[in-house]
């Protein structure tokens, strides 16, 4: 009878090693954790887990944007529609980022480093938990509850979706309570989609830490999706050299989210004022009070964005959306010469918005013709033809019965 | 105009030409049903919720399996179709959910339909015993990410299938864990499907799951069902691995049925060949339809589903609307299956072709009749559709038409053997080495393992044999007391339970300038099924394909009228991987090993609908695919073949060249220059022999077989070097046809688990004359081992099939027609035979 590892060959599966490391050796590593990097061990009630502090002084600034606490202006609260403010005390709020065995999430994938930035008196420390071995897990949990007492705040990016909900996991596994249900969830990767979705071609954190900050990272950086296999070759070899780069990266991660909510919390505070540098930025506030329910300051950005010369596409859609709100508070007279204004750039919806207007309100049945057969020669396409047709359909028919044509 | 079924029996009975072709006819008493008052604790919502549905009391059976429940045991439910069985198990469920708030329960059906059909029932069930509705949830594939959190937060009556489980529950289990914490049943319905591959697939998922509901502190109770198979307790203590209760008393009344076997007339004694099943299907299905009533056909393939439903339609113009035949096979859209099950209930479909994707507890009501075309392959499924005839009161019939293949010939000379003989066993292999690999390595996604634990039935060391193999790969990390998953994967992606590829192709037709999808089929089929050229049916309409993408998926068809329907060609080759065993046997050697099948489709050929007239060939060009599989084959010994030659048994009777012969003989010396064009002699006083390339009884024309392009011009003695060849091959396929319709029936396995090659010039046997029988599961699930032990024991049942076989030359019921594969199969195949079983090496 063949060897197991024979019989599973023959099966297709393939053993053996891949360009896998060594395994660690027994005796005395060279290249041991603690040889390379400047840490030391936390003590918990399940072992102790090793850990890297740093601080960053008072005037330390990520790129061009000073990381030290600002109080969030109460408009990030009101968007994020949480039962209570965010970051109303530097003391409370906590920044986390993980790094974790892959990115499929399930119950099989570890976060082997945890890094939690505070703001101290003295600036912004960083704590970092890694684990050496899988077997320090409930360690490394430990220490982050105790380091995570009286946060409030937990900004994170991606965090709901991910980082979050990881630990939530790792702590159920460990069957150990989880400090993360408590906290302010301030995910800062909706935020940045929201502002920055027309204007950005992505709204990856390294992306806009550069674009938005300004800030670069130094060649000790790894790129983040090499990381699952430094640590899986750290854990065969022992050897920690290459882990230096994924400490620096988590590191940067952690400053480049504070640099990047002080830019978002300035942009918040004072979206009218000429902080606020691109048009687009201002379409993208205009939609984000407006669905905060701040209606008022959003008619306000979309009128200045109008007026700041945006884009074709974003120019149509800033006049959709002014109009739709003047349109929901009775202001049809402000909306016309928008939908005017749109009906002339070819704009079906604002054809129909027209006919409406003339066949309801203005009881004009020959000009709700004229503008119900400019959208009907406006349905050039299939899929205009798809949402349009009958609706427009309908309404030529109904006119022409009232008009008795 | 509708006459009661008796009358049409007896009619059938009476006539001398429907009588003389049924061979046996058993009838099956109608049976009172047993009774049991309601359990005197059981809940009294539940109570008013039966009575209210006119229930007063519950079948015997139902009772047992409350008290087994109540006893804290594994219940098995083996009752016939329509026996409340679900009642059985929805009874100490749903009084548990009442009873404890807490108590959750999962539901697990092999497909989502069936999921379906009892998600409706039990919604309704809850509902009337004022339960929010949020208790109950299907959860699967279909179910949109947005509801699922919500799911996941209240159900307490999860309904899924094993892959959801597989790869979208149990790899995620911490957001259930309130779910499993408070796990009390585990349902499993239609346990008998889960056996083969697919069972030993589930059977490793169960082990996940019992692991993952320990972790939380749970330890479920199962309850399963399952139709008649001759070892429930077996193949469910083998699913669970736990000890378990079979409930195997009917209790449910049933009507009076009739069942018959009917082995369609000889037409053609020289041939062996008989009126086809198909066509003498549809005349009885169409006579029952319109004498008995509904009427339900079941075919053994989704084309012959299809081709049913065409004759059907033209069989019965003059009484029925084409609406009221329609289909019914896996490849269907949902909501299509759902709309003729629901057109099977209410009545207006009158008559259905299916496949046995309608054999599962789809809920269509009891049939008036059952026509099977051909043996489906097991007892076990063979009672299972003829348990769709039958109705609480009143007659029903099931007919199964035997077709040509040798195990349904067999079936019609001896009926015994289907009537009384226990039906099969349904095994699966829990520990197959590569599913167990599959599985182990998302259990260790799910947990870490710690030294000393085991999985399953599994040992611990055995486990960690296999953990340290994983270890190996970088998968799993040792840590001293435990293995960890370390791997950037989601491993539970990469394992598809059904084992056919997760791949599928979308069938995709143009209708109204718009391109629309009509159906899937699975990548594996995809080749054989839809080729460029293919005619595929779907619903009576025939289509042609116009290509076949298998990178993007999609085939495109083009609805057509045509006169004829497309068979593919198929070019297999099996090589040796790496060889276990080996040890002699009479006339040659047998081995068992790992091989390699590489099948390829080459082409297909065109029939005329109705005759079946070989109307052309055509060439198609697609890739290969491949299966890593065990195989048993027997390599014959060179003595064998040399006696086998000098007794002349591989020579063959003469043949009637047809009248045009001797002129075409003429005119190919001529046009050969009257030299042997294998070796170059010239004649010499005696006329050289002219060879058909392409064996004449391929042909169903004697000018197409004469034609001169398939005439060769050779000396005798390279002529008879190049019968032999042709004799050699037709003797091992005739071998081979038989013992692939035989040896299921000494496995208990379905037809489609194992292949059979034949090769005269076998990679396998250093080039010596070979037939294989492989696995059709990728790495095997133990069929080839089965057989190598089998070997004698299989060739003296081949050799009594062949030999008992009263056609002259080989027939589809023994070792294929002939003519189809080389020139007469039969007696090579015989002598074949004779040599292979004897006694002594």
């Amino acid at each position: 009878m063949p060897n197991l590892s024979d019989r599973l060959k023959a099966l297709g599966v393939r053993l053996g090693a891949r360009d896998l490391p060594p395994p660690r050796p027994k005796a005395e590593n060279p290249y041991a954790v603690t040889r390379i990097l400047p840490g030391k061990f936390l003590p918990t009630d399940y072992g102790p887990v090793f850990a890297v502090e740093k601080w960053f002084g008072a005037d330390y600034r990520h790129g061009h944007q000073p990381a030290a606490f600002r109080p969030a202006p109460p408009l990030l609260s009101t968007w994020l529609d949480a039962s209570r403010p965010a970051c109303t005390a530097a003391e409370t709020v906590a920044y986390l980022d993980t790094e974790t065995t892959g990115l499929s999430g399930g119950t099989g994938t570890y976060a082997f480093m945890v890094g939690v930035a505070f703001y101290r008196e003295t600036g912004l420390q960083t704590v970092q938990l890694f684990m050496t071995s899988p077997d320090e897990e409930p360690a490394l949990l430990a220490a982050l509850s105790s380091l995570l007492q009286g946060t409030d705040t937990l900004v994170t990016f991606n965090g709901k979706e991910f980082d979050v909900p990881l630990l939530q996991t790792r702590y159920r596994l460990n069957r150990m309570e989880s400090p993360l249900d408590s906290p302010v969830q301030l995910d800062l990767l909706p935020l940045a989609r929201r502002l920055w979705r027309d204007r950005l071609p992505e709204r990856s954190l390294g992306y806009l830490e550069q674009a938005i900050l300004g800030a670069t990272r130094t060649e000790e950086d790894v790129p983040g999706r090499l990381i699952p296999y430094l640590y899986f070759s750290y854990l065969r070899s022992g050897d920690a050299r290459p882990l230096r780069g994924v400490f620096y990266h988590n590191r940067m991660d952690l400053l480049a989210m504070a640099g990047l909510l002080n830019h978002v919390a300035d942009l918040l505070e004072s979206p009218l004022d000429g902080r606020v540098a691109h048009p687009l930025d201002r379409l993208a506030l205009a939609r984000l009070c407006e669905s905060a329910g701040r209606v008022a300051l959003a008619e306000q950005l979309y009128r200045l964005s109008l007026e700041a010369g945006l884009p074709e596409e974003s120019y149509q859609d800033a006049l959709a959306r002014l109009s739709a709100l003047l349109k929901r508070q009775g202001r049809l007279a402000q909306a016309i010469p928008l939908w005017e204004e749109a009906a002339q750039a070819g704009q079906i919806y604002a054809c129909v918005e027209l006919a409406k207007y003339y066949e309801h309100t203005a009881r004009d049945l020959t000009q709700a013709l004229r503008w119900t057969e400019a959208g009907l020669s406006l349905l050039t396409t299939p899929s205009r033809r798809a949402r349009w047709h009958a609706e427009l359909r309908h309404r030529q028919k109904r006119l022409h019965r009232r008009l008795g044509r | 105009m509708l006459m009661p079924l008796t009358d049409l029996l007896n009619r059938w009975r009476t006539s001398p030409n429907t009588a003389r072709s049924i061979t046996a006819w058993q009838v099956d008493p109608p049976r009172p049903g047993q009774y049991a008052p309601f359990p005197p604790d059981l809940h009294p919502r539940l109570v008013t919720i039966l009575q209210a549905q006119g229930i007063s009391r519950l079948y015997t059976h139902q009772a047992e399996t409350w008290q087994a429940v109540q006893a804290g045991e594994h219940p098995v439910i083996v009752t016939g179709t329509a026996s409340g069985k679900t009642l059985a198990y929805n009874l100490p469920v749903l009084h548990h959910l009442l009873d404890r708030p807490g108590t959750r329960a999962l539901y697990l059906f092999p497909t989502k339909a069936l999921a379906q059909d009892q998600a409706d029932t039990l919604t309704g069930l809850l509902a009337a015993a004022n339960l929010p509705p949020q208790t109950i949830a299907t959860y699967d594939g279909d179910t949109p990410q947005s509801r699922r959190p919500a799911i996941r937060q209240n159900v307490r009556l999860l309904i899924t299938n094993p892959d959801m489980l597989h790869t979208g529950i149990l790899p995620h289990h911490t957001r259930w864990a309130d779910f499993f914490q408070h796990l009390r049943f585990v349902v499993i319905d239609e346990m008998h499907v889960y056996r083969g591959i697919f069972g030993a697939h589930v059977a490793n998922v169960l082990r996940r799951l019992k692991r993952i509901a320990a972790f939380y502190g749970a330890a479920p109770q199962f309850i399963l069902t399952s139709a008649t198979i001759a070892n429930p307790d077996e193949l469910a203590a083998r699913l669970v691995e736990l000890p378990v209760t079979v409930i195997s008393r009917d209790a449910a009344p049933r009507g009076r049925r009739d069942f018959l076997i009917y082995n369609p007339p000889v037409v053609r004694p020289e041939l062996g060949l008989r009126r086809s099943a198909l066509s003498e299907a549809v005349r009885l299905a169409g006579e029952l339809a319109r004498h008995a009533g509904q009427t339900l056909v079941f075919s053994r393939t989704r084309r012959g589903a299809e081709m049913l439903v065409s004759y059907l339609r033209t069989a019965t113009a003059d009484f029925l609307p084409a609406e009221a035949i329609r289909g019914y096979r896996s490849g269907y859209l949902p909501r299509h299956r759902r709309e003729i099950e629901a057109g099977l209930r209410r009545g207006q479909v009158r008559l259905a072709a299916a496949t046995s994707a309608l054999e599962l507890g789809v809920d269509i009501g009891g049939m008036a009749a059952v026509v099977m075309v051909g043996f489906p392959g097991t007892l076990a499924a063979a009672r299972q559709q003829a348990g769709r005839a039958g109705r609480r009161e009143g007659e029903a019939v099931a007919v199964m038409v035997a077709s040509a293949n040798p195990l349904d010939q067999f079936l019609a000379r001896h009926p015994e053997y289907f009537f009384d003989r226990p039906p099969e066993q349904a095994l699966i292999n829990p520990d197959n080495l590569l599913i167990l690999w599959m599985h182990l390595r998302c259990a260790l996604f799910e947990l870490p393992f710690h030294r000393g634990d085991s999985f399953g039935r599994l040992p611990p060391e055995t486990v960690a044999e296999l953990l340290d193999a994983l270890s190996q790969t970088g998968e799993a990390h040792p840590t001293g007391s435990r293995w960890c998953w370390m791997a950037d994967k989601y491993p539970a992606e990469d394992v598809s339970l059904r084992n056919a590829s997760p791949e599928r192709v979308v069938l995709q037709t143009v209708a109204d300038d718009q391109p629309t999808i009509i159906g899937e089929v699975d990548r594996e089929s995809a080749a054989w099924m839809v080729h460029p050229q293919a005619i595929y049916l779907h619903e009576g309409q025939t289509y042609r394909v116009d290509s076949l993408d298998l990178d993007t998926q999609v085939a495109s068809l083009q609805p057509v009228d045509t006169d004829y329907f497309t068979e593919p060609k198929t070019e297999t080759t099996v090589q040796l991987v790496e060889l276990h065993r080996q040890t002699g046997a009479p006339g040659g050697k047998k081995f068992l090993g790992d091989v390699l099948v590489v099948r390829r489709v080459v082409g297909y050929k065109k029939f005329r609908w109705f005759t079946h007239e070989h109307l052309g060939d055509g060439q198609v060009d697609l890739p290969p695919t491949e299966l890593p599989t065990t195989g048993y084959w027997l390599a014959l010994a060179p003595e064998l073949v040399d006696e086998l030659r000098a007794q002349g048994e591989w020579s063959n009777d003469p043949i009637d060249y047809g009248p045009n012969w001797p002129a075409q003989r003429r005119q190919a010396r001529a046009r050969d220059g009257y030299v042997c064009q294998m070796c170059g002699a010239p004649e010499r006083g005696q006329a050289h022999h002219v060879h058909h390339k392409i064996p004449f009884r391929q042909f169903s024309s004697y000018r197409e077989a004469n034609r001169l392009s398939n005439l060769i011009t050779l000396c005798p003695t390279c002529h008879r070097r190049a019968e032999q060849a042709v004799r050699m091959r037709s003797g091992l396929a005739g071998v081979a046809f038989v013992l692939g319709h035989l040896a299921p029936l000494f496995l208990m396995c379905d037809r489609g688990d194992i292949a059979v090659h034949a090769d005269a010039a076998s990679p396998l046997a250093e080039g010596r004359p070979a037939v294989v029988v492989y696995d059709m599961a990728p790495g095997g699930i133990g069929f080839a081992d089965r057989l190598f032990d089998l070997h004698v024991e299989l060739m003296h049942r081949s050799l009594e099939v062949v030999s008992h076989c009263p056609c002259p030359d080989g027939c589809p019921a023994c070792v294929g027609p002939a003519g189809e594969d080389g020139i007469g199969g039969k007696r090579p195949a015989l002598a074949l035979l004779q040599k292979l079983a004897r006694e002594s090496v």
